[in-house]
């Protein structure tokens, strides 16, 4: 079986569960503390997709973070990208499209997946109202504390990044 | 005679020598053809022929071709750079700066170990104790230290931090999440505090040190424990300058390198 290991970058507003996901899918656990990420923490998860055995390394960068704002040096060599906000904070995804754009320009090739988290701080037909006045679709809405579709997000990201 | 006859004997005077010429031409092309088809012979009228263009040729490349191969030599070094970099970085690189950083610090402790041996009363005891048990003083200096040990290994991509390879002595926490996390601090500090294009070299924490020798499109990380000196560096310098040499020749030879191939030479180096 073929081995491959791939950097994937998160990127988002301070506090939308950046850490929260990435904690959720490689050890399987949440916390409700919140405890802002200090310079950068590296994370791995190994999982097959498609009969091929792949390796995440995953880089949680601090606080707010806009891909212009990142380090040039931690976006060296990435293969992918996760961009998350929180569906429950309006700021989070106000100015969403500009930050999309910008992914897209500094990385045309790498695949990223948009990623609206804590939809378990709101009821469905609320979720439903906030996709509605998106400025960009949303991949995947998902919640780091139930673990909806946190495996999903990164099976699809690893899909695209073969 | 008859009218025939005449014209035929005026035909044979007038074609005689022509016969004669056709004969010959014919007799010349045989004896041609025999010495094409006949490689012996054909070589020993063409071999000097030969030899001698040749003498003349390479006699006039460096003016004839000189200028081509010049020119096409920049155009594939301007195409690959990045190759021929990675090509010559292991042997040239940093190699003459550090070589003399290394050498100011050996004279250095050379000069600090003669003064502390020459001044202090330790010294004085300890060549009166060495002549006593006729022990050589170096053997002595050297139990007093711990002996520099090379525990890890790592080979690193430049910029993503993914982990080309990693040997270690013993098993410790997930090499990739070490590979990772170096190439991180690494990224923070050259980008904190560098000023030009420098790069990180060493991380030191209590008896260990992470020696990290830099490439174009990788870099080698060390972790060593004891007491590290120039001597030692200088010695762990030269090897991985040629596990360099090695590593790149495996990789650009081979497309289908495994990691296993890598791995051996790991091996290799850390029995050297």
């Amino acid at each position: 079986m073929n081995k491959q290991s791939k950097k994937v970058l998160l990127v988002g507003h301070f506090n939308v569960g950046k850490t929260s996901l990435i904690k959720k899918f490689v050890k399987n656990s949440f916390s409700e503390d919140y405890i802002t990420t200090i310079g950068v923490t590296i994370e791995k998860k190994e999982i097959i997709i498609k009969g091929e055995h792949m390796t995440f390394i995953i880089w949680d960068i601090a606080g707010e973070v806009t891909i212009k704002k990142t380090p040039k040096s931690y976006l060296l060599g990435l293969h992918g990208l996760i961009y998350v906000f929180d569906l429950a904070r309006e700021s989070t995804w106000q100015n969403m499209q500009e930050q999309v754009d910008d992914i897209k320009e500094m990385f045309p090739v790498a695949p990223f997946k948009i990623i609206g988290n804590k939809k378990d701080l709101l009821k469905p037909k609320e979720v439903e109202k906030i996709l509605e006045l998106l400025p960009v679709k949303c991949d995947f809405t998902s919640s780091a504390k139930t673990g909806e579709n946190v495996e999903r997000i990164f099976e699809e990201l690893g899909l695209a990044m073969l | 005679m008859g009218q025939k006859e005449q014209l035929d004997k005026l035909r044979e005077l007038l074609l005689e020598e022509d016969r004669e010429l056709h004969s010959k031409v014919t007799e010349n092309l045989d004896q041609i053809t025999a010495l094409l088809h006949e490689r012996e012979k054909f070589e020993t009228k063409v071999d000097p022929i030969i030899e001698d263009r040749l003498r003349k040729f390479e006699k006039d490349i460096p003016q004839k071709m000189g200028p081509a191969i010049t020119a096409a030599l920049k155009v594939q070094i301007a195409d690959s750079q990045n190759e021929v970099v990675d090509l010559l970085y292991p042997i040239i690189g940093k190699l003459i700066s550090k070589f003399i950083r290394i050498e100011i610090q050996r004279l250095s402790e050379k000069i600090d170990q003669q003064l502390s041996n020459m001044f202090s009363w330790k010294g004085f005891l300890r060549r009166f104790k060495n002549k006593l048990e006729g022990t050589s003083e170096s053997e002595l200096l050297l139990r007093d230290t711990a002996p520099p040990l090379l525990e890890e290994f790592f080979i690193v991509e430049k910029g993503s931090g993914i982990l080309i390879d990693s040997y270690s002595r013993n098993q410790t926490i997930d090499q990739d999440m070490i590979a990772g996390m170096l190439t991180a601090i690494k990224a923070f500090v050259e980008d904190a505090f560098s000023k030009g294009n420098q790069e990180l070299e060493v991380i030191e924490y209590e008896s260990y040190k992470i020696q990290i020798f830099n490439f174009q499109t990788y870099y080698i990380a060390l972790v060593i424990s004891g007491v590290m000196n120039a001597k030692f560096l200088l010695h762990l310098q030269d090897s991985v300058l040629s596990f360099a040499e090695k590593f790149k020749s495996y990789t650009s030879n081979n497309e289908t390198t495994s990691n296993t191939d890598i791995t051996l030479l790991l091996k290799e180096f850390f029995n050297e």
